[in-house]
């Protein structure tokens, strides 16, 4: 066990780093669980264009993942790679949310979980906009404006969906019927959550967002 | 401006969607226009565009403007302007231009 902090840690109590820790690690778990389902539409999206669209997007939650485990790791400051803590876990130590632990499913899925993730994300990248960890802060304004475009797609294909009767919408109602008892587990409260709302490093309980 | 490609797409709004993934997702456009293909209106006859005779009097490059100016100077009795001293920096070249 290292006693020495790292850089990043310095001035953060060790609750608070632990708190911190939680929520980096489930941000990023969030941003590479939903970056994986959505790479599964590679080569069998419903049309060429959408492909590479889905394709992309997914990309870019490969690479919010990244760059908050990057955070992560250098709070750590152990030795650990931002891959190491991205792969070497066993499947029940990763911290995303019940949302999305639903797999890709059909498209009308992929939707829906990506409009209610995609609207609930949103809602908590503000209130960490104005975090007084700055490593958190700066890369959040990075990825919030990615994540306008993310919420522009999932609502453009909503609307589509549930514009036309018949297979279109009854499949986006059976998604949305699944997925509505997880909608919330994004704001699924942390261990020591108290503690970052006291140091400013998130503005309010996940609950209350 | 430069033609990006095609999209295909059910609408205006996907089809922009569409342009930005295929042709503005790695940041090689600042800008992008779609419009649909039957709107397009094009010109494309030969005739119009590569005419066969000697066009090159509409080229500005058409003109060698410095035995002309030599003329035009010795019959005026003016002088060639001297040429600028030093090497130019930057602002005063981009002036001169």
């Amino acid at each position: 066990m290292t006693t020495t902090r790292s850089a990043l840690a310095a001035g953060i109590d060790r609750a608070t780093e632990a708190a911190l820790d939680e929520l980096l690690l489930s941000m990023a778990d969030d941003e590479f669980v939903i970056g994986f389902s959505d790479s599964e539409w590679t080569g069998i999206a419903p049309i060429l264009e959408e492909d590479i669209a889905m394709s992309s997007l997914a990309q870019d939650e490969l690479g919010h993942a990244r760059a908050l485990y990057e955070v992560l790791a250098e709070v750590r400051s152990n030795g650990q790679t931002a891959d190491a803590i991205a792969y070497d876990r066993e499947p029940g130590d990763y911290r995303h949310a019940r949302l999305l632990d639903h797999g890709r499913g059909d498209w009308a899925m992929t939707i829906a979980r990506r409009y209610l993730y995609d609207t609930a994300d949103g809602t908590r990248l503000e209130g960490l906009a104005t975090s007084s960890f700055a490593p958190l802060r700066e890369l959040v304004d990075k990825i919030r404006r990615e994540e306008r475009y993310h919420v522009m797609h999932a609502t453009t294909w909503l609307e589509r969906l549930a514009r036309y009767p018949g297979e279109p919408r009854d499949r986006l109602l059976a998604s949305l019927l699944e997925l509505a008892p997880d909608a919330a587990t994004v704001f699924t409260p942390l261990d020591g959550e108290a503690q970052l709302v006291e140091g400013g490093l998130i503005t309010e309980p996940m609950a209350a967002l | 401006m430069r033609h990006g490609g095609s999209v295909m797409a059910p609408d205006a709004v996907l089809a922009v969607h569409y342009a930005r993934e295929l042709y503005g997702r790695r940041q090689e456009s600042v800008a992008l226009w779609v419009v649909r293909r039957a709107d397009i209106h094009d010109l494309a006859d030969p005739d119009l565009l590569q005419p066969p005779l000697d066009r090159s009097f509409k080229k500005p490059g058409g003109y060698v403007m410095r035995d002309k100016l030599a003329a035009a100077r010795e019959q005026s009795g003016q002088a060639k302007p001297k040429a600028r001293s030093g090497p130019p920096t930057r602002s005063t070249d981009k002036a001169a231009r």
